[in-house]
């Protein structure tokens, strides 16, 4: 059956557009921050960028941020650093579409391995990650400094 | 400014504050409520209906008064019974920005994280429903109804934030405030109203923030929308949709 969504390239144009879906992971989020952050992705395309899960309406449902990194353990890997996918009708839908995009996007930028930064509370989107094959194989730990 | 704001509650007929109950022999409020059909309540029935009654309360709020403030816990949620609240976010600068007007059967307080993403002001009089929100997950997760009714609510409002935000990217004034119009009215048309005689209960000054505009271009994209014969005023508030097919055409480009 066809995905009720498809995979897009966040364009500059649909920035604005994203910032209440970005604000689900943030809610903080102010738009010139969101502005300047995607826009520094979009320009590093193809090494970094932003995916957005559209519907058919033209709404996005979930989005991505990734750039590439050369790991001296992995290798060159895809790191995905942002992703906020809401939980809605079709959240299964969405969450295949993403992880598949995920592989895709590996696939074209000649990754030898995809590594996913999650917030606590994605706890969702983790469980259709560890579906999909992705492992735990670490924690991240952060402090904030005086300079925050 | 806020903080000198008055939040008055009524008990609602039913019992105090925060504790209306459905009693045997005593009249539910619920089933009796305008707005029923058009809220999330609608997904629930009979005992679904009785365990949500448990945990109503009903407040009313004068106008002005701050219903929500951003970034307090997020501990209540609200279902509007009657009136219109304005929702916005404090921008860095101290500005205001409104991302919202909402009306009766309307949800305010779904939040993702912790904490409100947004205050809530209330436009004259409003009265709501008040539930306790660790409580309206548990009945979410045994009432499957309601937990989709409420994502479906969830969808709605981050389609309606996206398209502001779509609607704030637009060039010219003429073209935001036509789309507004035509917004309320719609919505009007959905509540069983009239949808070419809109009643604003919001400011100038409301509709200014939210359209990104200062309230003296507001006043004037009205006169010009009322020269063009697309819209006429009856007292500041009162909105004939005179030529709808006109407004609709302004609303898509200049």
């Amino acid at each position: 059956m066809p995905s009720q969504f498809r995979a897009v390239p966040l364009t500059e144009d649909k920035v604005a557009q994203v910032l209440p879906l970005a604000r689900s992971l943030q809610p903080a989020l102010e738009l010139d921050a969101w502005s300047a952050f995607a826009r520094r992705r979009i320009d590093g395309m193809p090494r970094s960028g932003i995916i957005g899960l559209q519907d058919q309406r033209g709404y996005f449902h979930g989005l991505l941020a990734y750039q590439v990194r050369d790991e001296l353990a992995g290798g060159r890997t895809l790191a995905v650093d942002w992703t906020t996918s809401i939980q809605l009708f079709g959240e299964a839908d969405a969450a295949t579409l993403l992880v598949r995009e995920l592989d895709a996007l590996a696939d074209r930028l000649e990754c030898a391995a995809i590594e996913i930064r999650l917030k606590p509370g994605q706890r969702r989107l983790r469980q259709w990650l560890q579906r999909a094959g992705h492992t735990l194989q670490g924690v991240v730990l952060e402090k904030r400094t005086a300079a925050d | 400014m806020l903080a000198s704001q008055q939040i008055s509650r009524m008990p609602s007929a039913a019992g105090p504050l925060a504790s209306r109950r459905t009693r045997p022999g005593m009249p539910d409020p619920c089933a009796t409520c305008a707005v029923r059909a058009l809220s999330v309540c609608a997904a629930l029935h009979g005992d679904e209906m009785e365990g949500l009654a448990g945990i109503v309360g009903q407040s009313r709020f004068d106008h002005g008064a701050t219903i929500m403030m951003e970034g307090d816990p997020a501990d209540h949620l609200f279902n509007i019974i009657q009136g219109t609240v304005k929702i916005y976010r404090l921008l860095p600068d101290g500005r205001r920005q409104i991302t919202g007007f909402l009306g009766g059967g309307d949800f305010l307080g779904m939040a993702l994280s912790e904490t409100n993403p947004y205050s809530a002001e209330a436009v004259g009089p409003v009265t709501l429903c008040r539930m306790p929100r660790r409580r309206f997950e548990q009945l979410a997760e045994r009432f499957p109804r309601l937990e989709r009714r409420l994502l479906q609510n969830a969808s709605n409002e981050l389609f309606a934030a996206q398209d502001q935000m779509l609607l704030l990217g637009r060039k010219s004034a003429r073209e935001k405030l036509a789309t507004f119009l035509l917004a309320m009215a719609r919505r009007a048309a959905a509540r069983g109203r009239r949808d070419d005689a809109i009643s604003l209960a919001m400011s100038r000054a409301d509709i200014a923030d939210y359209l990104g505009l200062t309230i003296e271009t507001v006043s004037r994209t009205f006169s010009q929308l009322c020269r063009e014969g697309s819209i006429a005023l009856h007292g500041a508030n009162q909105v004939e949709l005179v030529d709808p097919d006109a407004l609709e055409s302004a609303a898509q480009s200049d």
